[in-house]
């Protein structure tokens, strides 16, 4: 049985005309199952672990990127993959996955291309993409080692991304820490500020900031401090032909 | 070799960025290329190559296979193969490597050492 989680944004009238193609395609591909909306549904993760336990063959999120930060953490560490269908066109992951907006998703959902994934594991959040954190005297520790930004930095942890001048990928068993601030600099009368970017590859990490948040896949706020780890291949994901990794 | 003009051709290659505006303290034990722009306290163990840019602040002994200096450095340098060191630098300690380039205006605190034994 495929379970289906539309993000809460679907509910608004200009959306009804593409679920019900979607919806269609679904039953023609001999795909359809049980729908959930999260605006309806108070506790998302409760009901997806209660279809998991009744033989859910496939957890589908339908909306933005952020619908999977919302449904991730019951599906990590089962076998039970996860389904993407776009309704942005212009969604990062749905490039980075191979997978087309809208009704041509479902085609990829029928062909069933499974890869494992990692994923970030922040206190007991997971995260797909990013989990970021914005602000001055952030203290970031690795193993044995302190990183002190000077300035007020933004401190990423990326798993998958194409945002930074390349591709970040999710199944290296490695997270990618990127620090971008701003250098003070005086050139005679004037001062000016010059980008400094810091770059490591971690496998855990401990971030913190006072009275701060982490922002996970730009959705998910999780108190500082944080430890966060990867958790290698944690994720079965469906994807598309045209992926990129 | 460093490609010209600005040495840093193997940039996207490098494991390790450390920024101009961040202070690490720590040891660095690495198989990748590493570039220094800030600066740092530790010790330096990589098998690439390392890069410290003219800004940079670096007490660390270090090993590498390559390198290219220039900033203030204090401590120990053992590099494997080829050594440049450019105008900037401001270098106390001592140097063994098996192939050096030193440019003019650099300073240097410390005894050389040539590996010749490294070159058979």
């Amino acid at each position: 049985m495929h379970v289906y989680i539309y993000d809460d944004f679907l509910e608004k009238n200009k959306y009804s005309r593409i679920l019900a193609k979607i919806e269609t395609r679904l039953t023609d591909l001999g795909l359809n199952g049980r729908i959930f909306r999260l605006g309806a549904s108070k506790n998302i993760n409760e009901i997806i672990r209660d279809e998991l336990k009744k033989g859910a063959k496939t957890i589908i999120g339908v909306g933005g990127d952020l619908i999977i930060n919302k449904i991730l953490t019951s599906l990590a560490n089962t076998s039970v993959p996860l389904g993407f269908i776009p309704i942005e066109k212009k969604s990062e992951l749905a490039n980075i996955l191979g997978i087309p907006a809208e009704v041509e998703a479902c085609d990829v959902l029928a062909s069933r291309r499974i890869e494992k994934i990692d994923l970030g594991l922040a206190n007991d959040s997971y995260f797909l993409s990013a989990a970021t954190l914005q602000g001055v005297g952030i203290i970031v520790k690795l193993n044995d080692v302190l990183v002190e930004p000077i300035n007020s930095s933004l401190v990423g942890l990326y798993n998958i991304s194409t945002r930074l001048g390349g591709l970040i990928l999710a199944n290296d068993g490695k997270l990618n820490l990127i620090i971008d601030s701003q250098e003070k600099i005086t050139q005679g009368l004037l001062k000016k500020q010059k980008p400094s970017q810091t770059r490591l590859l971690i496998e855990n990490i401990f971030i913190n900031s006072p009275n701060s948040f982490m922002l996970l896949d730009g959705t998910q706020k999780i108190a500082c401090p944080v430890q966060i780890s990867v958790q290698k291949e944690a994720l079965r994901i469906i994807v598309g032909k045209n992926r990129i990794f | 070799m460093f490609n010209k003009p600005e040495g840093k051709g193997f940039l996207k290659d490098a494991e390790t960025i450390i920024g101009s505006s961040v202070h690490v303290s720590g040891n660095f034990n690495g198989k990748g290329n590493m570039i220094i722009e800030g600066s740092l306290e530790g010790e330096i163990t990589i098998e690439g190559i390392l890069y410290v840019g003219d800004g940079a602040r670096v007490v660390a002994n270090i090993e590498a296979k390559e390198a290219r200096l220039g900033g203030n450095i204090n401590g120990n340098i053992k590099i494997k193969e080829y050594l440049e060191i450019s105008s900037s630098a401001i270098i106390n300690g001592n140097i063994t490597t098996n192939m050096l380039s030193i440019a003019k205006g650099a300073a240097i605190n410390g005894k050389i050492e040539m590996n010749t034994a490294a070159q058979s």
